[in-house]
């Protein structure tokens, strides 16, 4: 067997020196790494050593740090402000020991299908920090679609404007400790009795992510009243498709996520009702 | 209610602090100093014959001592089915095969100094198969074209019907009554097909084995097995090594649910620690021990009633056909239980007909599973009575209570059906299942919500139903159970059972009905459990036998006991026995009061005068099995537009005749009911194309964790079964049987679908509301 | 590779393969009451703290976890001196075959030290990654409820 070893820089630039070497790779929480085939890599490098555990705000801007923990996000953005999306999507990820290892920058490099991180991310058009080869700052977004960013780079962080309006997540799942299905991400805010900003996002589709900008301009600058829901959904049909999922087969998923996508925006009227 | 000390009493588990801690040994806890370590490779193809196997590189592979094939093991026909002797099982395994037979049959072993190498080692196995065409479905089994699946040699060693060539594993047709006259009679027939699928244990304890040869040159195997005594007598012949050079002991055992009831693992430990002298291990994989070890076998149940308005049931058929998967382990039994565990709670009926078939099919290999095929029947049944009462305008709880066996009534089926032969007629001594129908139907708040279909969320609707179920206690006539008790210098007692505690708690209980008899704290009572050495002979944890027929056993020895105290206490207190009495580790004079303790009842004995050990045996072979009786009630709610089933609320209220311990009781009801919801809602095996399970892990072959739960209630109803141990009955299968249906019929209480096939996915529930809809 | 473990309150040298998880070391260094159920992070029944966290010991490369500290259900007691929650969890029947047990015990430690006084509702959450067949939980969550009672007291 060929060797393996482990890597324990000290210093980002250490790290990034590292990553030239073949076949060895960042360790994150290792939850990812630790169910792949190990005979992949000669190496891992441990990021503990690089203090990229922190999660701080500044200026409304939140930057989470890439070996932040699910765990460590959720007891932050929760003592924040109540309804932080994160806090709701990432409680409801994996289970309580799991959390306490996946971090945030293993996760968005990995970005399962069931991810629960990625769809409140996109939603709140989080920026990627990068270092090494593809130094720099990217949409999520972006990072999420060209996966080729990844290779000898380390992500340092991720980075969002912080979102005070109404928050939704909704996620499909057979029990609760379970690969979702797929999930839902809703942020709207609101002015007046309209919607002056909306973003819903879906995660697990067909697509593996997207935006969906007809519901989103159907709602903006509209009151409930004036939205004809129905019709509203109908408009997506074509555009959400899916392949078999755990919950089901393709069409039935796709039923499934309109009904849930219907309910997201019905539970937006109502936080809007409620403001009122 | 009778008065106890300690019967009755939420006791403590004697070792479950030692659990909690972590203190109690596994089969994988044992440190064995250069063990050997063993690695399966397993068939890729549901059906194949190997034409050639080459192991020299593998054998090559430094570290590798041995690599078993079928070309160097005993070709020996066994069953791997943990039963006594004769087995009603069939002779058709044998330890590697030239020929598999599902993905997941064993195709050779490696064995190497440390488990890395062994799988490093299994890679490089080369092997050229035949491959055969397989049959997945059970329906086409018996085509004249299907090929055979089974041995050539296989057979049974008991008189049945048995046809390998037509892969008909086991075959039953048993009927009494005018069954023609009874449909002709009926005012309206009512027949439906229901199925059930596959299900794993999911025990939490991998299946292990480990084996080493002890100082006198004994081949000592230990195992995660619930039949130390079965597994030692088939080691033996199928090893031919002596049964008396053969100890078989069961440490701490991580769950069994009849998924241990198999000689799996043993003989491979067995074989290679014989053949090299050296201790040697394996622990299985949880992908090996969904696909390879034993499974719930899947059933279609054809269910026919003749029904009169006055609702009267004039006739019943059941027609059944089990899928065993690749090797027939179980399939009589399992094909008998559900005919004689469910078909008796319907006695009035004048005519019936059960015939059932169990046959082979290329998929994993169906064994015991707790509720050994009643479950697959009461599926079927409380759906059919659910629709039938419907259909009479009755409600379901007063047309159970018309039409269910009663205490002091017998059925037919009692002695048509047994265990792999014909039965034994019994009657009913304890039944309280009226009882346990109104309690359950209040806890469960029955009256309030059946048929209210109350929208507690926009389309999230709720419904209620229930199921009924009885079992049985042991095997009548069959299960032989002994224990030997000894007297220690404080008073305090050994006590040696065979009977094996897979985690139910039977040691502790054991104990309780010892030390009620003996009117002593069940504290003095030092349990030792399943060690072939130094335990009398017990069949094992399986078909409820523990309490009723293990606790028989122990009931009779510490009567013996009791005597042999009494008698010295009578020398030393110069009285007759019949005037002295028990009581809190003394015995007392009933006249002057005068008492003496059992301390120095056992110094006198084992030091001072007419020296003897105070110490017997005894053994207890059950003449009928009294059923536990169950009513079960669920609570759910479904989301309307996605098919979504949530269990609210489920409450089961059983009749086990006096618990022997309460807190014990409730935790083997608690398990089942959770078992049966999951498998209801959420288990399922998923196989692909070419017959390989695709979901062999947790996080696809999905159980609940704690937020999944329901609230679940269980009630002990008050009940006394005058031939069990102190009254008690057995319990740790009955709660099993009734959660599907009954979920099944508050799914349809809640949005009118009715649902015949398991498990109940929310893509079925919705496309059933669909199809209702249009 | 070598490394130094803190487990349990000692300090152990261990040699072991760089690829070996947690669970692997832990349990062939004698620490069997770490149980290995699945070892894909599913079951709990391998679960620790380390550094006061619970995991998944099967879930980590033991490289990482050199030089923390690791608790395991054998650091809270002993047989005879067991913590409240593994007296607890006996006493209500919560522990069957007792196999997930050592896991429950640790993950309720975990959330008692951090909120001591749960509602049922966070106790079934904070139990979310342990599976348990034998009880269907019901005796487990009693358990649980005992034990921060009585820690609560103690601390009195
Ligand atoms: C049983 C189980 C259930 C799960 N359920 C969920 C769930 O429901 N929802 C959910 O969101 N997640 C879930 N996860 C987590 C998810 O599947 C991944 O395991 C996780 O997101 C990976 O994160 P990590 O920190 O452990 O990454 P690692 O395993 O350490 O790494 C994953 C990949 O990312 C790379 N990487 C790590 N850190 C960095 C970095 N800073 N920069 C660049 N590359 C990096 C690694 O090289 C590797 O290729 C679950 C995991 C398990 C084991
Ligand atoms: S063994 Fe680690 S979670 Fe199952
Ligand atoms: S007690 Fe057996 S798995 Fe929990």
């Amino acid at each position: 067997m060929e060797e393996f070893r482990w890597y324990y820089p000290n210093s980002i630039e250490e790290a990034v020196g590292l990553l030239e070497l073949q076949g060895v790779v960042p360790h994150g929480g290792g939850t990812g790494i630790i169910r792949g085939k190990l005979d992949r890599y000669k190496g891992l490098i441990s990021l503990e050593g690089l203090g990229l555990d922190y999660i701080k705000e500044v200026d409304g801007v939140v930057e989470i740090g890439a070996t932040a923990t699910y765990h460590d996000v959720i007891e932050f953005c929760s003592a924040l402000y109540g309804e932080c999306i994160l806090a709701k999507s990432l409680s409801r990820a994996a289970s309580t020991p799991l959390r306490n290892r996946i971090t945030i920058g293993g996760s968005v490099a990995y970005f399962p299908i069931w991810s629960d991180l990625m769809g409140p991310l996109i939603a709140l058009d989080a920026t990627v920090s990068l270092v090494g080869k593809n130094e720099g700052e990217y949409p999520v977004k972006e990072f999420a679609r060209n996966r080729s960013l990844k290779s000898h780079s380390l992500i340092k962080s991720v980075k969002f404007k912080r979102f005070n309006g109404f928050t939704y997540y909704h996620r499909a799942a057979r029990t609760h400790f379970d690969y979702g299905s797929f999930n839902i991400t809703m942020l709207a805010s609101f002015d007046n009795g309209v919607f002056s900003d909306v973003r819903l996002v879906l995660v697990g589709s067909k697509a593996k992510f997207q935006r969906l900008s007809e519901i989103e301009n159907g709602l903006i600058g509209r009151s409930p009243s004036d939205v004809d829901v129905s019709e509203l959904i109908g408009r997506i049909y074509d555009s959400v498709e899916f392949h078999n999922t755990r919950i089901g087969s393709a069409e039935y998923t796709r039923s499934v996520a309109l009904v849930e996508i219907e309910r997201a925006v019905h539970a937006s009227f109502k936080a809007m009702e409620e403001q009122k | 209610m009778k008065k106890f000390k300690n019967v009755g009493k939420p006791v403590k588990k004697f070792d479950g602090v030692s659990l909690a801690v972590g203190a109690a040994k596994f089969t994988d806890d044992f440190e064995l100093k250069d063990a050997l370590h063993l690695s399966i490779l397993y068939s890729p193809y549901a059906h194949a014959e190997i034409e050639d196997i080459d192991v020299s590189e593998a054998l090559a592979v430094d570290g590798v001592v041995d690599v078993l094939t079928y070309q160097n093991v005993p070709q020996k026909l066994f069953t791997t089915a943990g039963q006594g002797y004769p087995e009603p099982s069939p002779y058709d395994s044998r330890i590697l095969d030239r020929k598999v037979r599902f993905v997941g049959d064993r195709v050779a072993v490696v064995v190497a100094e440390s488990k890395r190498i062994a799988e490093e080692a299994k890679k490089k196995i080369k092997v050229k198969y035949r491959v055969l065409e397989p049959i997945f479905d059970p329906e086409r089994a018996m085509d004249d074209d299907a090929p055979m699946i089974p041995d050539p040699e296989a057979h049974m060693i008991i008189p049945a019907k048995y046809d390998p060539k037509r892969n008909l594993a086991a075959e039953l047709d048993i009927s009494y009554g005018d069954l023609e006259a009874g449909f002709e009679e009926a005012d309206f027939i009512e027949e439906h097909t229901y199925r059930t699928h596959y299900g794993a244990h999911a025990m939490l304890e991998p299946h292990a084995a480990a084996a080493y040869i002890d100082e006198m040159g004994r081949l000592v195997v230990i195992s995660t097995t619930q039949v130390p005594f079965h597994t030692r007598r088939i080691l033996s012949m199928v090893l031919d090594i002596p049964l008396r050079k053969i100890r078989v002991i069961k440490p701490h055992l991580g769950g069994g649910f009849g998924g241990k009831q198999e000689i799996i693992l043993e003989p491979l430990v067995a074989l290679v620690t014989w053949r090299h002298q050296r201790p040697s291990k394996i622990v299985l994989s949880r992908e090996e021990v969904f696909v390879s070890t034993r499974v719930r076998r899947s059933a279609r149940l054809r269910l026919k009633t003749g029904v009169k308005k006055d609702g009267t049931i004039t006739a019943l058929e059941m027609d059944v056909l089990l899928n065993g998967g690749a090797y027939g382990t179980h399939g009589l039994t399992v094909l008998s239980n559900v005919g004689s565990k469910s078909l008796p709670m319907l006695n009035k009926v004048p005519a019936m007909r059960f015939f059932a078939r169990s046959v082979y099919t290329n998929l994993p290999v169906a064994g015991a599973y707790r509720g050994y095929g009643a479950t697959q029947a009461y599926f079927a049944i409380n759906q059919q009575i659910d629709m039938i009462a419907r259909k009479l305008g009755i409600d379901v709880l007063d047309y159970w209570k018309r039409i269910h066996i009663r205490e002091g009534e017998t059925s037919k089926i009692f002695e048509l059906i047994g265990e792999g032969r014909e039965g034994t007629p019994q009657l009913i001594t304890s039944e309280h299942l009226d009882e346990a129908i109104d309690l359950g139907a209040k806890e469960i708040g029955w009256y309030d919500k059946r048929g209210k279909r109350i929208e507690v969320e926009k389309d999230k609707v709720r419904g209620v139903g229930m199921a009924v179920a009885m079992q049985g206690s042991g095997i009548p006539l069959i299960d032989m159970a002994a224990a030997r008790m000894k007297m220690n210098d404080d008073g305090s007692f050994n006590l040696y059972v065979g009977a094996t505690d897979i985690g139910t708690g039977s040691d502790t209980i054991l104990a309780q009905i010892a030390a009620e008899v003996l009117q002593i704290p069940a504290e003095m009572i030092i349990v030792h459990s399943s060690d072939t050495d130094f335990t009398p002979f017990d069949t094992g944890a399986y078909a409820s036998s523990t309490t009723y027929v293990s606790g028989g056993a122990v009931k009779k020895t510490a009567e013996k006991i009791k005597e042999q105290v009494l008698k010295v206490a009578s020398e030393i207190l110069d009285a007759p026995v019949d005037s002295l009495f028990l009581e809190d580790g003394k015995v007392i004079h009933r006249d002057t009061g005068r008492s003496v303790t059992f301390s120095e009842i056992a110094l006198r004995s084992l030091y001072m005068e007419n020296q003897f050990q105070i110490e017997a045996t005894e053994s207890y072979v059950g003449e009928i099995s009294p059923p536990p009786f169950i009513a079960q009630f669920a609570e759910v709610e479904v989301d309307r537009r996605t098919g979504f089933v949530r269990v609210i609320k489920f409450v089961s209220a059983v009749d086990c005749g006096q618990p022997i311990n309460p807190r014990l009781v409730e935790g083997q009801v608690e398990g089942a009911v959770m078992n049966g919801i999951t498998w209801a809602l959420t288990e399922r095996y998923i196989f692909n194309q070419q017959g390989r399970m695709v979901n062999n892990n947790f996080g696809e072959y999905k159980i609940f964790t704690p937020p999944d739960m329901p609230e679940i209630v269980t009630i002990i109803v008050d009940s006394y079964e005058e031939t069990g141990p102190f009254g008690a009955k057995s319990v740790a299968e009955v709660g099993i049987n009734g959660p599907a249906p009954a979920i099944a019929n508050a799914i349809y209480d809640a949005v009118g679908v009715r649902l015949f096939d398991l498990p109940f996915t929310p893509e079925k529930v919705y496309n059933a509301l669909k199809a209702t809809k249009n | 590779m070598t490394g130094k473990f803190r487990i349990n309150g000692r300090e152990y040298s261990i040699e072991f393969d760089p690829r070996d998880t947690l669970l692997t070391v832990l349990r062939e260094n004698g620490f069997t009451e770490v149980k290995e159920g699945c070892s894909e992070g599913t079951c709990g029944a391998c679960a620790v703290l380390l550094d006061g966290k619970v995991v998944n010991s099967c879930m980590v490369f033991a490289a990482t976890a050199i030089g923390k500290e690791i608790i395991t259900s054998k650091g809270l007691g002993d047989q005879n001196n067991p913590h409240p929650i593994q007296e607890a969890f006996a006493e209500v029947g919560a522990v069957q075959c007792g196999f997930c047990t050592p896991g429950f015990v640790i993950s309720t430690f975990y959330l008692l030290q951090r909120n001591p006084d749960p509602t049922e509702d966070e106790i079934k959450k904070a139990l979310d990654g342990n599976l348990c067949r034998c009880t269907g939980y019901v005796k487990i969550i009693e358990g649980v409820k005992l034990a921060a009672e009585r820690m609560k007291n103690e601390k009195v």
